[in-house]
């Protein structure tokens, strides 16, 4: 029985594990981005395992800096980051999985705040003041944030599908006194909000899945529509592109794609308001016609030739950096490993690539 | 006399009997029934050259009141990958995926078709009497499909019993409370078991949490469950060597998921609720040379999921979807032992699996069916009283498409002639049919996956002696694995994922088991200790310029060690559980990030005492207090997932 004893004690000696807290381990890792000008990379990561990222390129000294907020913090950021934006010295990261907002100081990547109790928050526009919007895929409403006390406030309520479903919101666009914003899941609307009220005071629709859009030189809204998927109960259609008068919220154009498999998506538009870029087809196994594609807002029809082919990659965002032009483009590789990133000139020429975390998502770019 | 021999023969799923049933002359461990009935263990004819691991049946009766994931995880190689207590918890044998294990029922397979996994912590240790592990290849010999290994789960009959029961009550930490009630009667011409499980938790454990600032204690939310299960044996002793078993098993478990460590949004809801229907009849004729089995069964899983979320306005609901799968089979095999060296085996099966699912929101879903049988040859041949050897044949016919062959062959030396060491190795192709999910799932499923390829070779060495009251075993195994085609989901344009032949996947690595008995004064000490190195990476050759070329798959960890140390004395026991699991990566490249899993080791300890009186230790009382996880490690299975910190469980167990 004593050896038995001892055995046991030998045992529980020996083979006993640690109890340190899991993960606060590792040393901070502060980095200075004082001055520094390049683009901060949302690194969504992988739905429902908490491992988004964040990253920052220096696009003058082309160094890239990975995982700089949990480097910096020592908590990771979450279940998916959905986007980034800077305001002011603040970098704002919308955690779309984990129902929060984290706020950092833009050179320091210092946690600032955070604001919690979102649903599934997607994108912020700051419309002046305090006061911010914050849209939502789960939530049939889009969420109205004092950006001062960090706290929601109110709700845009957006509405209903037919058989329940919330209207998810997406993008927004600011013109006047009025949001723009698509109701991309299961929709085809565009909704008109006046941001003194907090209503939707008029809606439009547009292709089935309108996933992004911007507002141009000429005051015109384009709308970016996927088209939903093939075989989608919901329907499938031709993925198109809408341009609409923000003064009359009237369409004045269709531009529908000729190839109904390719969901076209990710519109964007240069610093002049004279060019829009979307990705149509992002497939590496895509043809030839797979690619960025950049277009004038003048233009009577869409090109026919990417700017940039798709080729080996497999392109999840776009990003087009408003000081030089230059077209910042996340490739996601097999969405489970450190995607890269592509960055060309206005041109479309390769200047620099690098690899950033998993499924590099959204761009902010820091011009100071 | 003889026709107990024969039930135990029957009914035993390795044993044979030294009168009546030929077999070869090998032997390994005896085991003693009563007084007079003495049944042999060995590896049969028909078993040499085949890697397989039985789970120690004391070890199946002290973890009655766990789950099998929980017994796997820290009785044998394989690697459970588990949400939590009660959550749903997968398995990965040799560094394949969740649907590349096969588990089989009183002989029917019980994957889910749609899913083609099978959630290892809806299994009740309880409500099953033994459990069987064929690795890589060898589980040709059990099931096709099977590219990791087949597991084989079944009950068993009392004969010996007029009646006989237990009533087994647990409490713990966290609002756990669990009965499991057993009732069996009978006489030598039938037997009847029933079995009823309630199992609930509250689940609501208090851990440090490092992914929200400021870190605190946090408590879990939202991941409780309640379960409820029944099953039934009958089993029939026709005459003439006739037998007659049906099973039936009923299970509803309701779930609540709890949300990802960094979640702090207003409120969420989400929850599985499963039902489980099983039912098996065999029908098993003997005579001196030939047996034939016939089993027949039926499985249906109903499932609904549902996803709320609150929002500034009110509560809505994101998801809520249903699915219902119903699966009918169909097996006849046949046993010929030609003579004292060879036996012939072959089997016939017949499946029917009709699914459907539907997103109530979204009307996305599907339902389709699908029809598959198979047939399987094995030859089993002693060349010598040192040698044996196999030849296995098997072909699978799914919706009117004929796989390619699936064959297997396996050579075993027994170089001492003496028993105790035992040399094998075998070599197997195989295939795994996509999920009815791969292939039509809405939206991604793909009607032109391929089948997922495999081949594997074994090579194994098992040992044993015996001096005096030190009883050891060893068991080794090297393998190595090719699977071609591996079926993975990718995202596929801006909303939704695809199910795609992508990977070529080559798993090797080392399996070793040791299990040490000794008695002493009075003390019976048993120490078992399983080990596996897995290597498992890609080698796709589209990937050969990407940075996860050659790595390891994520979530497989290259080490898992387990250790029990058991101790006996005057109906006091004790088992220590350590159970040490190595880094896992998380992304496909391996890159040293803080997103990778850092290896842990968890232990348990079980004290217990047993009072018995009467005739055989037979009716009695069972006092066992349990510690879970008592070094209070911090650690997590699944990246970001909360893991419960020392927690405590008291059960008494009566048994009449």
């Amino acid at each position: 029985m004593k050896r038995a004893l001892l055995i046991l004690s030998f045992l529980a000696i020996f083979l006993g594990g640690c109890n340190e807290p899991f993960g606060s381990m590792e040393p901070n890792v502060y980095v200075d981005f004082t001055g520094r000008r390049g683009v901060f990379i949302g690194c969504e990561g992988n739905f429902m395992y908490g491992n988004a990222s964040l990253s920052f390129y220096d696009k003058q000294t082309k160094e890239v800096y990975n995982q700089v907020f949990y480097g910096t913090n020592n908590f990771p950021m979450g279940d998916v980051l959905q986007s980034v934006k800077i305001q002011g010295d603040l970098l704002y990261m919308m955690v779309n999985n984990s129902g929060k907002i984290y706020v950092a100081d833009k050179n320091s990547m210092v946690y600032k705040s955070k604001i919690s109790g979102l649903t599934s928050p997607r994108y912020i526009n700051f419309l002046g003041g305090d006061k911010a919007y914050v849209s939502d895929l789960y939530s049939p409403a889009i969420a109205v944030i004092d950006t001062r006390l960090n706290e929601v406030t109110g709700g845009v309520m957006i509405g209903f599908a037919e058989g329940g479903t919330p209207r998810s919101t997406e993008e927004m666009i600011r013109y006047k006194d009025f949001i723009y914003t698509c109701s991309w899941s299961y929709c085809d609307q565009v909704y008109k909000i006046d941001t003194r009220t907090d209503k939707v005071v008029d809606s439009l629709r547009v292709t089935k899945q309108p996933n992004s859009l911007v507002l141009d030189k000429n005051n015109k809204l384009w709308v970016m529509c996927d088209g939903a998927y093939v075989g989608s109960p919901y329907g499938k259609v031709n993925g198109a592109l809408c341009r609409i008068d923000a003064e009359t919220f009237t369409i004045e154009k269709t531009f529908v794609f000729s190839d109904e498999t390719v969901q076209p998506s990710r519109l964007r538009l240069d610093a002049s308001g004279e060019n829009i870029y979307y990705v149509y087809g992002r497939h590496k196994s895509g043809g030839d016609d797979y690619g960025i594609y950049k277009m004038s807002v003048d233009s009577p029809t869409t090109p026919t030739q990417p700017f940039i082919k798709t080729g080996d990659k497999l392109i999840y965002s776009l990003g087009i950096d408003n000081s030089d032009g230059d077209i910042y483009v996340g490739d996601a590789i097999d969405y489970s490993q450190a995607g890269m990133i592509y960055r060309y000139n206005s041109e479309g020429e390769l200047v620099d690539n690098f690899r950033a975390g998993i499924i590099p998502g959204s761009f902010a770019f820091k011009y100071e | 006399m003889k026709k107990l021999l024969v039930i135990a023969a029957l009914f035993g799923a390795v044993i044979s009997v030294e009168a009546g049933v030929r077999a070869m002359p090998s032997d390994t461990l005896r085991v003693a029934q009563g007084d007079e009935v003495v049944v042999r263990a060995t590896i049969r004819v028909e078993n040499q050259a085949v890697t397989k691991t039985v789970i120690d049946s004391l070890q199946i009766a002290h973890s009655a009141n766990s789950s099998l994931a929980e017994l796997i995880s820290k009785s044998t190689p394989a690697f459970i990958k588990t949400y939590g207590q009660g959550s749903i918890a997968t398995i990965s044998f040799r560094g394949t995926g969740a649907s590349h294990t096969q588990v089989q029922w009183n002989g029917i397979n019980i994957n889910n078709p749609m899913l083609g996994q099978v959630d290892f912590s809806q299994i009740p240790v309880g409500f099953i009497d033994n459990v069987e592990l064929y690795h890589g290849g060898s589980s040709l010999h059990n099931s096709t499909g099977a590219l990791g290994g087949a597991i084989s789960i079944a009950t068993k009959p009392q004969w010996d019993e007029p009646y006989h029961g237990s009533v087994m009550q647990t409490v713990g930490s966290f609002g756990k409370v669990q009965t499991i009630a057993t009732i069996g009667a009978g006489n030598r011409k039938v037997q009847g078991k029933l079995r009823y499980m309630f199992d609930m938790a509250e689940n609501d454990f208090s851990y440090f949490n490092t992914a929200i600032p400021p870190f605190e204690k946090t408590k879990q939310t939202n991941a409780s469950y309640k379960k409820h299960a029944v099953a039934g044996d009958i089993y029939y002793n026709v005459g003439r060597n006739n037998f007659l078993t049906l099973n039936g098993w009923f299970h509803t478990s309701d779930r609540n998921l709890p949300t990802i460590m960094s979640y702090e949004g207003l409120g969420r809801r989400e929850k599985d609720n499963t039902t489980d229907v099983r039912a098996a009849l065999k029908w098993a004729k003997y005579w001196e040379d030939v047996s034939t089995q016939l089993v027949s069964g039926y499985t249906r899983t109903d499932m609904d999921y549902l996803l709320s979320n609150k929002t500034y306005f009110d509560w809505v609901q994101n998801a809520s979807s249903s699915s219902s799968t119903n699966s009918f089979f169909n097996t006849y095999s046949v046993k010929w032992d030609i003579s004292d060296r060879s036996v012939l085996k072959a089997k016939v099966n017949v499946d029917y699996h009709d699914v459907s699912t539907n997103n109530k929101l979204t009307q996305e879903g599907y339902a389709n069916n699908r029809l598959e049988g198979g047939a399987t040859v094995s030859f089993h041949h002693s060349f010598s009283k040192y040698l044996s050897g196999y030849l296995l044949v098997s072909e699978e016919l799914s919706d009117g498409e004929f796989s390619p062959v699936m064959p297997s062959v396996g050579l075993s030396t027994n170089p001492l002639n003496r028993g105790n060491l035992n040399i094998a190795i075998n070599g197997t192709r195989n295939y795994h049919k996509p999920t009815l999910n791969d292939l039509y799932w809405q939206p991604g499923g793909n009607p032109d996956l391929r089948h997922e390829q495999g081949y594997s070779t074994d090579f194994t060495v098992d040992y044993a002696e015996k001096w005096g009251d030190f009883n050891l075993k060893i068991h080794a195994s090297a393998y190595m694995s090719w699977i071609d085609d591996w079926i993975i989901w990718q995202p596929s344009d801006f909303t939704y994922w695809t199910a795609q032949n992508i990977q070529n996947v080559f798993s090797r690595g080392v399996e070793a088991n040791v299990d040490m008995k000794y008695s002493v004064s009075g003390v019976n000490l048993r120490l078992a200790a399983n080990y596996a190195f897995t290597r498992t990476t890609n080698e796709s050759d589209d990937v050969k310029e990407l940075a996860s070329y050659g790595k390891q798959l994520i979530y497989v960890p290259l080490q898992k060690f387990n250790i029990l140390f058991a101790a006996e004395y005057r109906k006091f026991y004790l088992d220590f559980a350590w159970n040490y699991t190595s880094e896992r990566f998380t992304s496909s490249s391996n890159e040293v990030t803080r997103h990778n899993l850092p290896e842990y080791t968890v232990c348990d300890l079980t004290v217990g005492k047993k009072f018995f009186w009467g005739e055989g230790d037979k009716r009695g009382l069972d006092v066992q207090f349990r510690v879970n996880n008592i070094f209070d490690v911090h650690y997590q299975s699944i990246l970001w997932r909360a893991m419960p910190g020392v927690n405590f469980q008291v059960q008494v167990k009566f048994k009449f």
